[in-house]
């Protein structure tokens, strides 16, 4: 790669190197206790650079990790994500394989109610090849940026307790993406952290787990619309375990015992998310996300419109089961609809089962 | 032409790794374009149930003292009526019966008896017989007045509210008042074989 490269790719990173302030610092998720929380997250991301005949897609994934400090409602700490890409190219007369590894490295800001990830520094190795009539370039080189260059993005709290809390982040860049005209199917994140009290304690490893089961859930789901139910069921099932194992302390000394959050809950909400947006969705992939939204206690959803897109969604596939006559699929829209009190919908479910 | 595909596919996949990069790798992109982010309010965590007493949906309610709970309502989908037959009352209220509902009428599905037990009535374990052919449930738990509170989906035919028992200090999903719970069998295809009536729940 050489300062050609360097520059485009600065102009390119330009459109989302935002100043700290652009980013808002609230969210009513929270607000988190003070004290410290050790955390985990994961992205991933697919962009369309395609032009004209030529393809051009990027798939990507980031996992990392996240200390903390809430004092008087104001957050400090530290992160670092980890990253790889993988771009494919495909043209008439050009192929192209190019992958990047590197990571990104950064403090904690922001709030109780919006903590926001400051990227300080990126490091990135590239390498690969691309092929052009014949003739192939190999590319290997590495790549830094400043903060100048990165984005921050806020930590929306989708769920708390005293000890748990999780939630979405990285929306900002596909905005971004989408600002300067990118194509982007995804690109966004969840993350989960627990309580560690007065001192800074090390991120757990089953939580880092939950996160990465339930992102590899999602990039299957928005990938190929393959939904695997059964491994949902099953995270969604240790992350329960994960909740009553987790320490007490005495940040939930002054709570009711019903306060509780979910760490997938912020994964359970992406993946609600694009149920509800896609043409792909069956009435069982609703059916497992309606479940998995009660369980979580993402649904019912407050202040958020993720309840009223699954409800229109059931909706429409209520109506194409009714006009194809499949039994199975009024049943399940039902049983989905009685379940959050879509008495509507499932009212006109159970009578149009009636007269089949 | 080389040159320029080469760095279009480098920088693809660095720019997904520094956050969404520009849409055109042969051309600056200005920084006029700055998004404005704000973060998006999300559900706040679900809170204890705080439930309203009186349910216009449920006509029966289970009314014991008894710290041990163990209730077992019986709900036949041909012959609707819902008896409440609390073990060792300490005081019971009138048996009531709730018509079944739309989905309690369906030919060809089965009623689901659902026994509720456990020490805390805050926190209420479910059990169930299992009907011919079901291969799944589905269990959801509602306030008195319809709110979901909780859900879950299973092989298993019982399951304490919140999946896992919890000592009584843990946090976890936990009812403050007047409930209900449904529970909805499938076969293996899916297929609803069985439901439940709305099983009332009294609550801490």
């Amino acid at each position: 790669m050489n300062r050609r490269m360097g520059c485009v790719a600065a102009g390119l990173l330009a459109v989302v190197a935002l100043p700290t302030h652009a980013v808002g610092a609230k969210g009513a998720g929270g607000p988190l206790v003070d004290g410290h929380w050790a955390g985990t997250m994961a992205v991933g991301a697919t962009i369309d650079f395609s032009q004209g005949g030529t393809g051009l897609i990027a798939v990507g994934s980031g996992n990392g990790t996240f200390n903390l400090a809430l004092a008087g409602g104001t957050g400090s700490g530290d992160y670092v994500l980890g990253a790889t890409s993988d771009a494919t190219l495909e043209g008439d007369a050009s192929t192209g394989d190019v992958q990047a590894v590197g990571a990104i490295s950064g403090t904690l800001e922001g709030t109780s109610t919006g903590p926001i990830l400051q990227p300080a520094q990126g490091q990135f190795d590239i390498t690969g090849s691309v092929t052009v009539s014949g003739y192939t370039a190999p590319i290997e080189e590495s790549l830094s940026f400043g903060p100048e260059d990165l984005t921050s993005s806020v930590l929306v709290i989708t769920s708390s307790s005293c000890t748990l809390a999780s939630g979405t982040w990285a929306q900002e860049f596909k905005d971004a993406a989408q600002a300067a005209g990118v194509s982007v199917s995804r690109f966004q994140g969840s993350w989960s952290a627990s309580y560690t009290g007065a001192d800074t304690g090390a991120t757990d490893e089953a939580l880092a787990d939950l996160d990465a089961r339930g992102e590899k859930i999602i990039s299957g789901w928005l990938a190929d619309g393959t939904f695997d139910a059964d491994a949902l069921a099953q995270v969604l099932v240790d992350a329960e375990h994960y909740a009553v194992s987790g320490p007490r302390n005495d940040a939930c000394s002054s709570v009711r015992r019903g306060d509780w959050a979910s760490p997938l809950a912020g994964t359970v909400q992406r993946l609600l998310g694009a149920l509800a947006n896609s043409t792909s969705t069956t009435a069982e992939d609703l059916r497992a996300g309606v479940s998995a939204g009660l369980r979580t206690g993402v649904l019912p959803s407050i202040d958020d419109p993720i309840e009223g897109q699954l409800q229109g969604k059931a909706q429409s596939l209520l109506d194409a089961a009714i006009a194809s006559g499949s039994t199975t699929d009024i049943q399940l829209i039902a049983i989905s609809a009685d379940s959050l009190g879509w008495s509507d919908i499932s009212d006109a479910a159970a009578t149009a089962l009636a007269g089949l | 032409m080389q040159h320029r595909t080469t760095l279009m596919t480098a920088i693809a996949a660095t720019a997904i790794l520094c956050a969404a990069c520009g849409s055109d790798a042969t051309k600056s992109i200005s920084t006029s374009t700055v998004p404005s982010t704000s973060a998006s309010v999300a559900a706040t965590s679900p809170a204890t149930v705080d439930t309203t007493p009186g349910s216009s949906t449920v006509d029966t309610t289970v009314a014991t003292t008894d710290t041990t709970l163990t209730s077992v309502i019986t709900t036949a989908a041909t012959a609707p009526s819902t008896t409440v037959p609390a073990t060792t009352p300490a005081t019971e209220a009138p048996t009531t019966t709730a018509p079944p509902d739309k989905l309690q009428q369906l030919p060809g599905i089965a009623a689901l008896d659902v026994t509720v037990g456990g020490t805390d009535p805050a926190r209420p374990t479910f059990a169930w017989t299992a009907p011919a052919g079901a291969a799944t449930y589905e269990l959801v738990v509602q306030t008195a007045d319809g709110t979901p509170v909780w859900g879950w989906t299973g092989a298993d035919i019982s399951v304490v509210l919140g999946g896992i028992d919890r000592a009584a200090e843990v946090e976890g999903p936990t009812l403050a008042g007047p409930s209900r719970v449904r529970v909805y069998a499938l076969d293996a295809g899916d297929a609803l074989v069985a439901i439940s009536a709305w099983t009332p729940l009294p609550g801490a």
